[in-house]
């Protein structure tokens, strides 16, 4: 948390999202008002349509709220143009999905650096792709390198997707449901990861999960039922509850 | 590049797919290739046959006299046609008629078009005599093959047909045109002592018009007979038998030396065997006969067609044609077919591009959430875009390719199927068009879907995945 500085790194100000459906109108966020700082580990927690992802999809600029305000270092990005979204989700942002897939036709190293292929990296010094194998290495894939995505099991997977997440440089990671789909030591290692992350290189990373083990691994628990904000719950000793 | 690399990749991990859009457009750029081949060139096949033979009239005998028997009536049949008759004869000392008829009607038919009067482009003087050719075809046995065999006047024939080219060998000189048939009056200049000069040699003229030998010291003047068994050969005849100039050929047991080779003109002139008039009348037994008469105007632009129907009119027992209208004819028959294919063409294309677009938009839509992640990751709508015009470009490429290669092929057959007698051109036109067509197939199939794709906000290519 960024302690001396008074504006926070995100902020939600009041935030409403409706959809507009054939049978009506559905409220999925109702006056949400939320402070990340750098960081920071946030775990979005709730049954399923308590409005998770579309925070989520709100704070990572995917989706604009119907009312309310988002600001990312002062900047109200709910108001950007979708051309400058994309630029400010390049610098800003990665995201991490549940059903991570690589693409089948690049290996683990092409898939890392993917992101590349539409942009070039700002302020690098070294070599990208020797940035991209220390990333990979860091992930405990560095015998799977050169391998295709086939050739990985489900937690590997999700590695590589969040090697793709960290070689961009973002100041905020967002993943949605990250570790549904793995078993229990995979799930401590993503959570574990994610939280050495936002230690050691000052991202903030928000995720949602349904799973209270890992949410308890964050340094903030935000509870969310029928689209309102239940509880803030920020854990003072973590990892001390697992 | 990179991102063309991308769309490479993407293209190569679906190929069975991508084989079966691959396929529909290779059958449709080779369908089209191949008619647009075979149609281009019979096209220019019939042009040139235009450009060469537009102002001649052939005359032919009116009603086939070919023998009793079916099946030498019906291969007599298969045989005649606008280029070469048999088993049919007009009486040779009917020409003075025919061309009688032909000169009045082109005369009148000139003067009537304003030629001499009104037409200031077209001089008087560009008026001058026709020039005729007869022609005997019979089939023969020409080193124990049957071949058609033609009596033709040498010079008269390549006077005629000014197309006519030697790969080898000579065409007689003046001096050697023996023809003991012909009257001489009708070539050279009869002097007042009755005598033909030709290449400085004095030659006399008998009572029936024909030259002699003018120094015949027996005092009893005989027909010069020299070059009676030349042979000239149309250009494939002598490839496909490996003849060349100064071969013997025996026709009918008489033994011929070859003086010339032709050069190829896509006719039937091609495969025939070509000896002076008079000795084939002799040798088939014809004399006084022949197979028809082609008589080349020889002014621009000459009522080639009021002449054809004054001697249909006038002159019992022929039937004149005008190459022109024959000409014409097939190139309105390959027209009307070429467009008749063409339309089922295109309605085939149009039925398979809507059967492509359906594949590629399952396709696409399959790839959703792959989309999603991309423009996740940094992708913008245009390079995403471009992923997909990348893809479906290379695609049309390689099938516009095959489809030039494979319609090549059926060029061919399709030649051959339809008769057109003409030699496939190919030209790099081809190949052009053959790539846009693939290209332009692929792209049609992909361009709405993949803008619709490009165009969906992030959150709706996840909506399935991410309902929190």
């Amino acid at each position: 948390m960024d302690k001396n500085n008074s504006t926070p790194f995100l902020e939600l100000r009041e935030v409403n999202k409706t959809f507009s459906l054939a049978s009506g109108q559905v409220t999925a966020l109702e006056h949400i008002s939320l402070t990340i700082e750098k960081g920071e580990l946030v775990a979005l927690v709730g049954p399923s349509g308590s409005g998770k992802t579309t925070l989520l999809n709100i704070i990572g600029s995917l989706d604009r709220p119907s009312k309310g305000e988002v600001i990312l270092e002062g900047i109200r990005i709910d108001m950007l143009s979708e051309e400058d979204l994309v630029h400010f989700r390049r610098e800003k942002f990665s995201f991490i999905f549940q059903d991570a897939k690589p693409l089948r036709m690049l290996n683990v190293l092409e898939n890392t650096l993917l992101p590349f292929n539409f942009f070039k990296p700002k302020n690098r010094n070294g070599n990208i792709k020797d940035e991209g194998i220390e990333i990979i290495k860091s992930l405990g894939l560095g015998h799977r390198i050169y391998h295709m995505p086939s050739q990985l099991s489900g937690g590997e997977i999700q590695r590589v997707a969040i090697a793709r997440a960290l070689i961009t440089h973002p100041a905020m990671i967002l993943a949605d449901e990250p570790t549904a789909n793995l078993d229990r030591d995979n799930r401590l290692f993503v959570i574990d990861t994610f939280r050495k992350l936002s230690k050691e290189k000052d991202i903030a990373v928000v995720f949602s999960t349904h799973d209270l083990e890992v949410a308890n691994r964050a340094d903030r628990i935000v509870h969310l039922k029928d689209g309102v904000f239940l509880k803030d719950e920020i854990i003072s000793c973590n990892p001390c509850r697992v | 590049m990179k991102i063309l690399r991308l769309a490479l990749l993407e293209l190569l991990r679906r190929p069975k797919k991508n084989l079966v859009i691959a396929s529909s457009i290779v059958i449709a750029v080779a369908l089209l290739t191949s008619l647009s081949i075979v149609s281009n060139s019979a096209n220019l096949a019939i042009m040139e046959i235009i450009a060469k033979t537009g102002h001649t009239l052939t005359v032919r005998p009116a009603v086939t006299s070919a023998g009793t028997n079916p099946e030498e009536k019906n291969q007599e049949y298969k045989l005649t046609t606008s280029e070469v008759v048999l088993g049919s004869y007009i009486p040779e000392a009917a020409v003075p008629e025919i061309m009688k008829y032909y000169d009045k009607a082109i005369k009148e038919g000139w003067e009537k078009k304003g030629g001499l009067v009104s037409n200031p482009g077209i001089p008087e003087t560009s008026l001058e005599p026709a020039t005729w050719a007869p022609r005997l075809f019979e089939k023969a046995e020409v080193d124990g093959q049957e071949v058609i065999v033609t009596g033709i006047e040498i010079r008269k024939e390549y006077f005629v047909r000014f197309w006519w080219n030697l790969t080898s060998g000579d065409w007689p000189a003046e001096t050697d045109v023996r023809d003991v048939n012909t009257n001489v009056s009708t070539l050279y200049t009869i002097g007042s002592d009755g005598k033909v000069t030709i290449d400085k040699t004095e030659y006399g003229v008998d009572s029936s018009g024909r030259l002699i030998a003018a120094q015949d010291k027996t005092g009893k003047a005989a027909p010069i007979l020299k070059g009676w068994d030349d042979a000239y050969l149309g250009g494939a005849y002598a490839k496909a038998k490996g003849l060349k100039l100064g071969d013997k050929l025996t026709i009918n047991k008489s033994e011929f030396t070859i003086r010339g080779v032709l050069e190829e003109t896509n006719s039937a002139d091609d495969y025939m065997v070509f000896i002076p008039l008079s000795t084939a009348q002799k040798l088939f037994n014809k004399e006084g006969q022949i197979s028809m008469v082609s008589v080349r105007a020889m002014c621009p632009n000459c009522p080639v067609g009021d002449a054809m129907v004054e001697l249909n009119k006038h002159v019992t027992g022929i039937t004149a044609v005008s190459q022109l209208d024959v000409a014409g004819v097939q190139f309105d028959f390959f027209n009307m077919l070429y467009k008749f294919l063409l339309a089922v063409i295109v309605s085939t294309i149009a039925v398979g591009i809507f059967s492509i677009f359906n594949i590629v938009t399952g396709s696409l839509y399959a790839r959703i959430r792959e989309i999603g992640m991309l423009k996740a990751i940094g992708a913008s709508r245009f390079q995403l875009f471009r992923i997909f015009i990348y893809e479906h470009f290379i695609l049309g490429l390689a099938a516009g390719i095959c489809g030039y290669v494979l319609g090549l092929g059926m060029a061919y057959i399709l030649n051959t199927l339809l008769d057109t007698g003409a030699v496939i051109r190919i030209t790099t036109d081809f190949l052009w068009r053959a790539l846009i067509l693939g290209i332009v197939c692929s792209l049609v199939a992909i361009i709405y879907p993949a803008y619709k794709l490009s165009k969906l906000k992030i959150t709706e290519t996840f909506r399935t995945q991410w309902e929190g």
